[in-house]
């Protein structure tokens, strides 16, 4: 993979092959191609942080060769079938908000953008299912589904900037997964194009088999384009209940996540902060939200800012410190969302008190947690504010069973903190376990120093909570980012992943170089 | 099967080979292992496993690690389900509300065959019961899945061996998720007037949360008896009571004495869609339901409609065939587990 100096203000040129599609692709979309550079570069990364790395430096990620703008499922497959003659890549583009490169254009081609394929149905009140077309919004589905009565439940942070079609490539989980589930769980069936160019569509059970929507979602357009999904929605919940709980360790409070979860109960939210994380939102409670989602937003909001300017670079790289400063704080925020029927509702916020309270936690009362509903959205932006600040931000997210939950965390902290200033939260909790969401910032002396530091920290923090029993990730996908760890996940069951890519796309046109493939 | 073949099976198994005067041949492998030795004999021999031959996993029926924390156990291909929900009752753990016809089953055929190993958790949903699975591939090495709660690790490889028949491999052993055992265990009845009432107040107690271990709808003349096995912790179950209550009365129904549950017999089970249970009860069918999700249910002792569950079958019979037995060809392309057929 080349990282093409931005400043030399030359894209690499055009490959042979795509020009010659590229006259084909323009009649088949009547004119919706692009080969602009400026079109391009706009393709040539989602939200990596270590692409923003680049741009600092003044280089950019692998662009396309071209960018195109189906309307329709026909025409996915009209460019599906010029790609195979032409042995042309493609690459599907949704809102570019993923955060490990898994759209860089690594052997060049065509971006598929599928924005354009933004149809919502009219939800089913029997079956509860809707039907929508990959390229719509997440922000525009859900206040669609609203205006009709229903919630998906789907909301991940990136809500505003994150397509359905992304939501499937990579697994995506959003804010209220504990209740609602991740998008596999609330995917009914798919429509998608294969590599072959033949349109599938999973049906509803009653069906035999295995399911083939579950060996798409999750192939980060290395099986398929999605073009559509039918899902499973919700009426739109008639009450919430909110509760911010204190424990005095981490141990503490997850093991009263995991006593709620095991007892049946069903928030919709359970995120507990670990004690520096916590910490900050202490600091920050005078200045207005109490409880920020993440790091990231207390990091925008507040702590950086102020680190890189009143501390130096120099400190920034010697994190060490920072992590042992950390170690001073004790206890942990739990903040908890139910939602739902309203006789429910209520009742299940004080099944879930009592038995926190049981578990040692002190009632914070319903502020917290409405804080944190309130500020939901208040991140994943200006990530790169922080990078002109000169230093690097990044967030892992993990998944481990409960008896493993504390061990990842600890041996993740362990290894990372010589290398990065690290706190984490534990959400998306489930009755078998949950995700860690750990968040780095970290510097270096210069941009050379801190592409190796933040090559470092990935290969420290994820070999760590791989080596605890983690799955490399909970809902950001693999990506550039994690394929040598995906591989050693796979380990001889690679194979079947292999087998699924030829039958899928035998020619090798969809999206080279993700998932090890 | 050549003579060459059988000789080494038999040489291999000894009296774990078992000829039938049909014709019909039962290779029982103790362990992993050896099972794995009956796999590179078909594959040295480059045949495929024929019809004739069934590949009994009885024998693996080790029950491993029971994990109280993480609600885990590890179990052997072979074992029966019925077994392993005792066991795991004893260390106040559960399964969950599975129907007769898949306490019948041992985990393998639960897991390859028509039930898919799919469970319903709260909420309606359809879950996979394994955690994370073990099976031997075509070429003899195994595939091994990591056990998470979720995952975004690329596609979730598990879905081709779950209601897979065994064509992409044969699984050994698996990680379930195990609910808390439910300590309570409510039954209450309703009459309502008609069929699309019963239904309309029971997918939206199931959508609200409520988790039934059993349902059974009478249609009468003039009105449609509802009964239902609510179970879970005392206070869940409480609410969900009182949530199917508000649903029934909602749509004009009453409350009836319940009537004390029968012993559940082992019906033939099909799983069939909500619509086709709606005209069943409009025919006046009366039905038991099982696995009550918001997609579908389980219904036991019906003899036609939706899906029979009992048994095995073929990839002939699958929904996208074509790209699924694309993928067995890829998967198995000396088509030792009976290839794409």
């Amino acid at each position: 993979m080349s990282v093409v100096p931005v400043s030399a203000a030359r894209l690499p040129p055009i490959s042979g092959a795509a020009h010659a599609a590229a006259a084909e692709l323009g009649r088949a979309l009547k004119g919706r191609i692009s080969l602009d550079e400026q079109d391009r570069l706009a393709y040539s990364r989602d939200m990596w942080p270590k692409a923003l790395l680049w741009v600092r430096e003044g280089r950019i990620p692998p662009p396309p060769d071209a960018v195109v703008w189906p309307r329709d499922e026909a025409e996915v497959v009209e460019i599906v079938r010029i790609a195979r003659a032409h042995r042309i890549p493609l690459i599907p583009f949704g809102a570019g908000s993923g955060v490990c490169g898994g759209v860089l254009a690594v052997q060049g081609g065509i971006a598929v953008d599928l924005k354009r394929l933004e149809r919502v149905g009219r939800v089913d009140p029997e079956s509860l299912t809707v039907e929508a077309q990959a390229g719509v919004l997440g922000e525009v589905l859900e206040r669609n589904l609203n205006a009709q009565g229903y919630t998906l439940g789907h909301f991940p942070s990136s809500i505003y900037m994150s397509t359905l079609g992304g939501w499937l490539a990579a697994r995506s989980a959003g804010q209220l997964s504990s209740l609602y589930g991740k998008i596999e769980d609330m995917t009914v069936g798919v429509r998608a194009v294969l590599g072959t160019g033949e349109v599938v569509a999973t049906p509803q059970r009653p069906r035999r088999g295995p399911d083939l929507a579950q060996l798409l979602i999750g192939s980060e357009g290395t099986l398929c384009l999605f073009t559509a999904a039918t899902l499973r929605v919700h009426p739109y919940p008639e009450e919430r209940a909110f509760r911010g709980l204190r424990f005095r360790t981490v141990a503490e409070g997850v093991e009263a996540m995991r006593r709620l979860f095991r007892a049946g109960l069903r928030p919709a939210v359970a995120r507990l902060y670990d004690p520096f994380d916590t910490a900050l939102v202490a600091r920050s409670r005078h200045k207005g939200p109490a409880t920020p989602p993440s790091l990231r937003g207390v990091v925008r909001a507040d702590v950086l800012p102020a680190l890189t300017r009143q501390l130096s670079a120099r400190t920034l790289g010697r994190p060490g410190w920072i992590n042992r400063a950390a170690d001073l704080f004790r206890s942990c925020l739990l903040v908890l969302m139910f939602e739902g029927e309203a006789r429910r509702t209520a009742r299940e916020e004080e099944h879930a008190r009592a038995l926190c309270l049981r578990t040692g936690g002190e009632d914070l009362g319903e502020e917290p947690a409405r804080n944190w509903y309130r500020e939901r959205y208040a991140v994943s932006y200006k990530m790169s504010k922080v990078v002109d600040n000169g230093a690097f931000a990044d967030t892992m997210e993990v998944a481990a069973t409960w008896d493993k939950v504390l061990d990842v965390y600890e041996r993740v902290r362990a290894a990372v903190a010589p290398v990065a200033f690290v706190v984490c939260h534990f959400s998306h909790a489930y009755q078998e376990g949950c995700s860690l969401y750990f968040s780095f910032v970290a510097s270096g002396s210069d941009d050379v120093d801190q592409e190796r530091r933040y090559d470092q920290l990935w290969r420290t923090a994820l070999s760590a909570a791989v080596s605890a029993g983690a799955t490399v990730s909970h809902h950001h996908g693999v990506g550039l980012l994690k394929q040598t760890q995906l591989r050693e996940e796979l380990g001889e069951g690679r194979r079947m992943l292999e087998a699924l890519k030829r039958a899928c796309d035998p020619d090798g046109i969809l999206n080279p170089g993700k998932l090890t493939l | 099967m050549t003579d060459d073949l059988r000789d080494a099976l038999q040489r291999l198994l000894v009296a774990r080979f078992a000829a039938e005067a049909d014709g019909t041949i039962t290779l029982s492998p103790s362990h992993e292992r050896e099972l794995k030795a009956v796999l590179d004999l078909f594959r040295e021999h480059r045949q495929p496993l024929p019809p004739n031959v069934r590949i009994s996993r009885a024998r693996m029926d080790g029950i491993g690690t029971i994990d109280p924390v993480a609600g885990t156990v590890e179990a052997g291909a072979g074992v029966p389900l019925a077994r392993l929900e005792q066991e795991l009752r004893q260390r106040d753990l559960s399964l969950g509300p599975l129907s007769p016809g898949m306490l019948a089953l041992d985990l393998a055929s639960f897991l390859e065959g028509p039930y898919a190993g799919l469970r319903v958790v709260p909420g309606g949903r359809l879950e996979a019961l394994p955690l994370a699975l073990t099976a031997l591939m075509s070429d003899g090495l195994r595939f091994i899945s990591r056990p998470s709660p979720r995952s975004a690790a690329g596609p979730d490889l598990d879905a081709l061996f779950l209601g897979g028949e065994g064509r992409f491999g044969w699984i050994t052993s698996a990680t379930l998720r195990c609910f808390q055992r439910p300590r309570a265990e409510r039954t209450a009845a309703y009459a309502l007037s008609a069929p699309d009432a019963a239904l309309s107040s029971l997918r939206t107690a199931v959508a609200r949360g409520c988790w039934f271990r059993r349902v059974l709808l009478q249609p009468e003349r003039d009105r449609v008896l509802l009964q239902a096995e609510v179970i879970g912790p005392p206070e869940g179950v409480e609410r969900d009571l009182s949530s199917l209550a508000h649903e029934v009365f909602a749509r004009g129904g009453r409350s009836q004495t319940p009537v004390p549950p029968a012993a559940a017999p082992a019906l033939p089970e099909r799983e069939v869609s909500w619509d086709e249970l709606g005209r069943g009860l409009d025919e006046g069918r009366a039905a038991t339901l099982y696995r009550i999700a918001l997609d579908t249910v389980v219904v036991s002792g019906w003899t036609d409609g939706g899906l029979p569950l009992g048994g095995r079958g073929t990839p002939s019979d699958w929904a996208n065939r074509d790209v699924l037995q694309a993928i067995a060809r890829e998967a198995d392309p000396l088509s030792v587990f009976g290839g794409a057929q």
